[in-house]
């Protein structure tokens, strides 16, 4: 086994059909960070992809894994099996190999579960979940005797699995620690792997002086609970392997201290013979008990051939067989023995399990690695065949094994057996039941047949039965001097009491009935004529005292069979009086037989056959009595007594004669009956053979349907997982039509409409009814004409057409595209999208005039700009002068428009044109007055314009140009001949003295016309001698615009 | 149109900068301004006021097309040409024949159209009134 820094459960989980159901029930409760890793082991069809990772990858948030060759298992992740491959594990890491055949036979869940007991012994963990077969029993079996955890999905409630076989077969094996709903599993877990840790700090602690000794009290406690409650003594017991067990209880039991389980343990006596069963799983598998297997292969087996020939039969009987273990461990050991014998006697071992799918799981002889250890190399060779992963048990030990539903205590017993193995059963058994079976077991053996127990197990109280052949390897032989009950008294519920009159009769001061019992036996013992009782068969089934005169032991095999026994001339006469009684059921007389006795004497005797009314008619007894006819005589003396009596002679020599020929016939129907007997018998042993020959067919073939149905199960639940993706898609795309709301038509070759999107019914008067209609029925919104050309020209060329089309009623305008359709690489019809493209082609429009619009305005306004330069020119002094004045009046402009443009050629404020044109004289020097007035883009350029020539002038000749010179700016807004008209008053004061000649320039003509031509008003300049006043008023509408 | 006396050419341009500049031009050309007008009320007026032997016609005047103002020019068949700040600002069919000249618009540029459309006048003028062109030349 690895040893890791810290141990954490490898958690193998097995499942079948139904399984994919089961394994999202545990993923879901397996926490994120259990710390445990997980490997999972299913039934998967090796020739088809598996999408099992992907299903359990929804499910657990844990990193997912298609199992590698290589691949260390580590904690919170989880490994799947790959379909076609056997996993095994080896010092923790998986081995993923292909299987040499494709037969589906193979138990993989029992091949990695056994793989992982071996390698990771107690820190292994075995789930089962849903599953059709017996998979995974074998398998839990190895886990839980190497101290594992088995858990299977607990198959009572309604969350159980859909498939209950194989979690049904794991539990019935009683080798299943938890039995719980799948969701529940993932805390068990996470409890087990804390337990591990625990465990280790634990047995840390142990070789701490002062703890151990702790440790040991409990254990000792323990051990005394058990001794007392079922007399078994663990002492001997190793001491990690004991507290590892208790500890797996604790678990079980949710308790955390061992104080706690001890208490349990004194007040539920079902817990005791808990922990008993499972201190007791050790070594369930082949010989279990080497020591008592060697007894029975050295001492028993060879008796049980001694003096059989190839005619004879060995029968054997396994009842409880389980998984099948012991009965294999039996039949090998019968087929080594037979090997070195020339006659081989036919040998038949009955095993019989109230359970049906262990017997199944035992049919199939097929066992993982780890429960053959105790199996020698020899033995896995000669009986053995190894078969991906697991042995197959060779066909000669299968073949005298047969198996077969059967309880001990309901079902009458076999019978006539030479060997009742019964192993570890009797253990679940309480007194009651054991002082029922041991009898029972008694009664199916032959006389002299022998019983094989389990070590813990006994018969010390039926000394009476059995005597022990090795006390201590718990072999016994059944006494043949014990009185034999007919029936097996079990099945009336009657429990047998044999040896009632010896005991009886040593019981003295008994009750009043006891004496007269006493008293009756002592007189019949006495006085009354011999007897014997007989049943049907002539066999004696009870002496009276001295019947040694009539009856004696005859050469050979012991035997109860009155004629056999009967003493020479009686044994003629006993026959056919026996064969009379039983024939007319009346009683019957002899009378004057002469029966030799010792020493040539004989004695007259009369014998009365009588069959006991008391006794049921079809096991009907018979007594017969021998009664004394005068005394002994020697053979003269009798002829002589013969001679006497002539008459009586004659007539006995009659009835000898009829008594011949009867017997004679009845010897011929006797011979002629066995014959019938024979043959049926033969019949019946080759019929038996092809019906066991058919069974395994039909299990063969059983279990084939049952993995093709495992598959398409699951096979099944992939395609609903495929169907929910594929609904989902749907959906998606069913959402994405309706939010872009991109009229889509789906058309076939034959313009038949596929589907449609909801936007369709703006272009198209359409209804979901349409699908399968053809496009052309359809009356449209749009005219579409040249459509069928476009929609050919697709399928031809396999290209996209475009192409704008108008809405008739809308006023929309719509580009309609037509794709192909393509269906892998033909097309197979074409898909018509109309995109609502009105709003582009509105703005397209929109922004061709505003280009043309600005192109006329800059080469207006460049227009404008050459002829003030032209005038600028006209009126400059100099070159110097020119561009001054020039670039000062461009200037202006550009902030009038710089304006205009952060108001995005709407309307100016008044004040804000003013602002930057007398911004340089500084605010203290220019009064402005005047209410908030807009103004639109020409009458601000205008404006602008103005005022600029204004504060030039002003600054230059005017009031600005010496430091205490002012000007004043109001405006209004007034109502004049019906329409609205702004005013505009320019006013310098403390300026120098006005003269007119000054301003007769361009800067004076330029007020004048912008507002006469370009404002459409009237201009007013004055020279007043105090300043220059203009005032200006134009309408608030100018006539152009 | 007597000899020695200057083509009268009619500017309609709401622009007066402009029309400034342009009435300079034809001075400078030789030829008599009419006008300015700044607006197509203006424009309709002059000519039936005054003789005009051909027109320069801004096509926008504000946000109004000069357009009434050709129409009426063309029933008078007087010659005209379009000045216009548009590139390609498609012109209504019938006035497809007259000549268009981008803003802004120089002397040198002025020259021959102006030259031929008084030409166009004379020979029109001349088959009005059954006068010999060979003689006018």
């Amino acid at each position: 086994m690895a040893r890791r820094e810290a141990p954490f459960p490898i958690v193998g989980v097995g499942a079948s059909a139904g399984g994919v159901e089961a394994l999202e029930g545990f993923f879901r409760g397996v926490p994120e960070n259990s710390g445990c890793g997980f490997v999972v082991v299913t039934h998967l069809n090796p020739e088809r992809r598996s999408l099992l990772p992907e299903i359990v990858g929804r499910y657990t948030s844990m990193p997912v894994h298609v199992a590698a060759d290589g691949a260390v298992v580590a904690a919170n992740e989880v490994h799947i099996l790959p379909p076609d491959a056997i996993l095994d594990i080896e010092n923790g890491k998986l081995r993923v190999r292909k299987p040499i055949s494709l037969r589906r036979e193979r138990k993989p869940i029992d091949i990695f579960f056994s793989a992982l007991a071996m390698d990771q012994g107690e820190c292994a963990a075995g789930v089962v979940l849903s599953g059709g077969d017996g998979d995974g029993t074998l398998g839990v079996k190895a886990i839980k005797e190497r101290g594992g955890l088995t858990i299977a999905q607990s198959t009572s409630d309604s969350s159980g699995p859909n498939y209950p076989d194989m979690p049904e077969s794991a539990i019935a094996s009683g080798m299943v620690d938890i039995a719980t709903p799948a969701e529940q599993m993932g805390t068990r877990l996470v409890e087990f792997a804390a337990s591990l840790l625990n465990f280790e700090r634990l047995m840390a602690d142990e070789r701490r002086d002062d703890d151990d000794k702790a440790l040991n009290d409990a254990r000792h406690e323990i051990c005394a609970i058990i001794r007392n409650q079922l007399g078994h003594d663990f002492a001997g017991y190793k001491g990690k392997t004991f507290l590892r067990r208790v500890q797996r209880r604790m678990q079980v039991n949710h308790l955390d201290s061992l104080e706690a389980y001890i208490e349990r343990l004194r007040q539920e006596p079902k817990e005791v013979s808990a922990l008993f069963r499972d201190l007791l799983i050790n070594v369930t598998n082949f010989f279990r008990d080497a020591d008592a297997f060697k007894v029975l292969e050295e001492q028993v087996i060879p008796k049980l051939f001694a003096g059989r020939g190839a005619e004879d039969a060995i029968r054997v009987w396994v009842p409880g067989c389980a998984t099948g273990e012991e009965v294999f461990s039996i039949a090998i050991l019968m087929q080594e023995h037979m090997q070195r014998l020339a006659a081989k006697p036919r040998v038949q071992i009955f095993a019989t399990d109230i359970d049906d799918h262990a017997l199944s799981v035992a049919r199939a002889g097929r066992y993982p690695e780890a429960l053959l250890d105790s199996v020698s190399e020899e033995r896995r060779k000669r009986f053995f065949t190894y078969d991906d992963g697991s042995y197959l048990l060779t066909k000669d030990v299968r073949d005298i094994c047969v198996f077969s539903p059967h309880s001990v205590i309901r079902d009458p017993p076999f019978s006539r057996l030479d060997l009742v193995s019964c192993r570890n059963l009797l253990i679940y058994f309480g007194a009651d039941m054991q002082n029922q079976v041991i009898p029972t077991f008694h009664y199916a053996l032959k006389p002299g047949g022998y019983l094989f127990l389990g070590t813990s197990e006994n018969v010390s109280q039926f000394a009476d039965l059995f005597t022990a052949i090795d006390k201590k390897n718990r072999v016994f032989r059944s006494r043949e001097d014990a009185s034999r009950v007919r029936l097996p008294l079990s099945v009336s519920g009657f429990r047998p009491a044999p040896f009632t009159p010896a005991r009886l009769t040593g019981s003295h001061g008994a009750g009043p009935v006891a004496l007269r019992q006493s008293v009756e036996g002592y007189v019949l013992e006495r006085f009354a004529p011999a007897h014997v009782v007989v049943n049907r068969d002539g066999d004696i089934v009870f002496y009276s005292a001295r019947t040694g005169k009539y009856l004696e032991a005859a050469p050979g095999a012991p035997s109860r069979q009155l004629s056999t026994l009967a003493r020479k001339g009686l044994r003629l006469d006993l026959r056919t009086s026996l064969r009379e009684a039983i024939e007319t059921d009346a009683r019957v007389e002899r009378s004057g037989i002469v029966v030799e006795g010792e020493d040539d004497r004989v004695q007259r005797v009369d014998l009365v056959v009588e069959p006991m009314r008391d006794s049921p008619p079809e096991e009907r007894l018979f007594l017969i009595l021998f009664t004394d006819v005068g005394p002994m005589l020697s053979r003269q003396e009798a002829d002589n007594a013969t001679d006497r009596s002539d008459e009586s002679y004659v007539q006995l020599e009659r009835e000898l004669r009829d008594t011949r020929e009867r017997l004679q016939s009845l010897i011929e129907e006797y011979e002629t009956a066995l014959e019938e007997l024979k043959s049926s018998n033969e019949e019946l042993v080759s019929v038996n053979e092809e019906v066991q020959s058919t069974n395994e067919e039909l299990e063969a073939s059983k279990e084939e349907l049952q993995s093709v149905n495992e598959e398409l199960h699951t096979v099944n639940a992939e395609l609903n997982g495929k169907v929910d993706q594929l609904d989902r898609a749907n959906l998606d795309l069913t959402n994405l039509f309706e939010s872009t709301r991109v009229a889509t038509v789906f058309l076939d070759r034959d313009l038949v409409i596929r589907s449609f999107t909801p936007a369709v019914s703006e272009i198209f008067k359409i209804r979901p009814s349409d699908r399968g209609r053809p496009l052309t029925d359809l009356a449209g919104h749009v005219e579409l004409p040249g459509l069928q050309d476009d929609i050919r020209k697709v399928f031809a060329t396999g290209e996209t057409v475009e192409r704008a089309v108008d809405h008739e009623s809308r006023g929309a305008k719509y580009l309609l595209r037509l794709v192909p359709y393509k269906d892998s690489d033909k097309i197979s019809g074409v898909v018509l999208t109309f995109v609502d493209v009105t709003t582009l082609a509105n703005a397209e429009a929109h922004q061709q005039v505003l280009i043309a619009e600005l192109n006329h305005r800059v080469k207006n306004m460049l227009a404008v700009v050459i002829s003030i330069a032209e005038h600028t020119y006209k009126d400059a002094p100099d070159a110097k002068a020119f561009k001054d004045r020039l670039v000062e009046r461009i200037k202006a402009m550009a902030k009038s428009y710089e304006l205009l443009a952060r108001e995005n050629w709407t309307e100016t404020l008044m004040r804000d044109l003013v602002k930057p044109q007398l911004a340089p004289y500084g605010p203290d020097r220019v009064a402005l007055n005047g209410p908030q007035l807009r103004l639109n883009p020409k009458q601000a350029l205008s404006v602008g314009m103005v005022l600029h020539e204004l504060a030039t002038n002003a600054g230059k000749y005017g009031a600005l140009s010496q430091p205490d010179g002012r000007v004043e700016l109001s405006w209004d807004e007034h109502a004049h001949n019906g329409a609205q008209e702004i005013q505009l008053a320019w006013r310098e004061i403390d300026g120098p003295p006005v003269s007119e000649e000054r301003n007769t320039g361009f800067g004076l003509k330029l007020i004048e016309r912008e507002t006469v031509r370009g404002l459409g008003g009237a201009c007013n300049i004055r020279f007043d001698p105090t300043g220059l006043q203009v005032s200006l008023s134009f309408p608030k509408e100018a006539p152009n615009e | 149109m007597s000899d020695g006396a200057r083509p009268r050419i009619l500017i309609v341009e709401d622009e007066w900068l402009i029309a400034d500049l342009l009435e300079a031009m034809l001075d400078e050309l030789g030829y008599d301004a009419v006008g300015p007008a700044s607006s197509v009320q203006e424009a309709l007026e002059l000519i039936q006021e005054q003789a005009v032997d051909a027109a320069l016609l801004d096509v926008s005047l504000g946000r109004v097309r000069s357009y009434p103002v050709a129409e009426a020019l063309m029933r008078a068949g007087t010659p005209f040409l379009f000045l216009t700040g548009y590139i390609d600002g498609d012109l209504p069919a019938q006035f497809r024949s007259a000549p268009v000249l981008c803003k802004p618009v120089s002397l040198v540029e002025l020259k021959a159209p102006l030259e031929q459309l008084v030409l166009t006048d004379a020979r029109a003028r001349s088959e009005k009134t059954s006068t010999d062109v060979s003689l006018s030349r």
